[in-house]
């Protein structure tokens, strides 16, 4: 399994859609969205109305999550109007899970060309897309 | 379906290898490790696991397969690591922590020695905190997060050191809940702090939040 098909199964795995808490808005920030060099770990933040919210957030993403270097940060939405994190970090909006413009970067980064074949959608077995 | 350990290595071993002008190439050696070939010093052996809470047989494991690694990176962000793991890391020397730590390891590396002894600054910024208190009997580490103050004037106190920049309810709630009841955080990034919300958290579970080096300080004297 080489890189681009692990951040496939990435972007499949970190499908938003999955945790099903309506009200969350979802960004990414940190190396992984806006830097084109090598990244540590995932950045993600999670913008939520309650702290109950929150916790039904980290419980289903400390699942989905499990073998992915993530960062998740779960702040309620008076905590990000009392930091202004989104703008302070920069963060970029979520709205479909993460994006697959950054998975491609990864792989052109890489050298890698035939990630452009395969949607965000495909399915992969063995670390190859079906 | 969960990735086998040939592909965590390789997972890690794929983000290793994109770290240019640092790292000339990687090299696979066992299913549970690989070497990290660097422009300037001898190569880096790493051993990889992707756990979230890694016990002491999750370390055994791997040295059985490789004895020779120095430094063991866990992959998920949010694992953690029981005290009977690190209690063997630190008896066997080898280093340990996310695929970040390892990153930083390797490109802040001044000279040839090898990795074995590496602390992230966060992490060493902590213990060196607990360690330099007059009060200090001994210190007992946890988990990676949480450490036992074992004190000359009362009882024994958990702290746990969060180091998010901005520290919110949220986050001091899951860390309980991964880790286990503290009776102190200390929020130890001084460039953040902190919310409201996580202030109200600590105290509806019971748990003494501080911010500032010196109320900390001042708490550990404290019966």
């Amino acid at each position: 399994m080489n890189v681009e098909h692990l951040l496939l199964c990435l972007v499949k795995t970190l499908d938003l859609s999955a945790v099903s808490v309506s009200t969350a808005r979802w960004f990414g920030f940190g190396s992984f969205f806006l830097s084109t060099k090598h990244f540590s770990d995932v950045d993600v933040l999670a913008v939520c109305r309650t702290q109950e919210d929150g916790l039904l957030i980290h419980q289903l993403c400390h699942e989905l999550w499990s073998e992915w270097p993530v960062d998740l940060l779960i702040l309620t939405e008076a905590e990000e109007a009392s930091t202004s994190f989104i703008a302070k970090w920069n963060c970029v909006p979520l709205p479909e899970g993460i994006p697959i413009w950054r998975a491609e970067q990864n792989a052109a980064s890489i050298g890698a060309s035939s990630i452009q074949q395969f949607p965000c959608s495909a399915r992969l077995e063995n670390g190859k897309p079906v | 379906m969960a990735r086998s350990s040939q592909e965590n290595t390789q997972f890690v071993c794929d983000m290793i290898a994109k770290m240019s002008g640092v790292v000339s190439r990687v090299e696979s050696v066992t299913q549970y490790s690989f070497l990290v070939h660097t422009e300037k010093f001898p190569p880096v052996r790493v051993g990889v696991l992707s756990i979230i809470k890694v016990e002491e047989s999750d370390v055994q494991r791997l040295l059985n397969v490789d004895p020779s690694v120095e430094f063991i990176v866990n992959v998920p962000k949010a694992g953690s690591w029981r005290a009977a793991a690190i209690q063997l890391l630190q008896e066997t020397g080898i280093a340990f922590g996310p695929v970040k730590h390892l990153m930083g390891a390797i490109s802040g590396r001044r000279s040839a020695e090898p990795l074995n002894d590496y602390e992230h600054p966060e992490t060493n910024y902590f213990k060196t905190i607990l360690s330099q208190h007059k009060n200090l009997y001994r210190l007992v580490r946890i988990t990676d997060l949480i450490y036992e103050f074992h004190r000359k004037n009362g009882e024994p106190l958990l702290i746990a050191g969060l180091n998010e920049y901005e520290l919110a309810g949220v986050t001091i709630r899951a860390a309980v809940a991964q880790h286990g009841q503290v009776t102190i955080v200390f929020a130890t990034n001084p460039n953040g702090g902190p919310t409201a919300e996580a202030y109200e958290a600590a105290e509806s579970m019971g748990i003494e939040l501080y911010h500032h080096r010196s109320d900390f300080y001042r708490r550990l004297s404290t019966p």
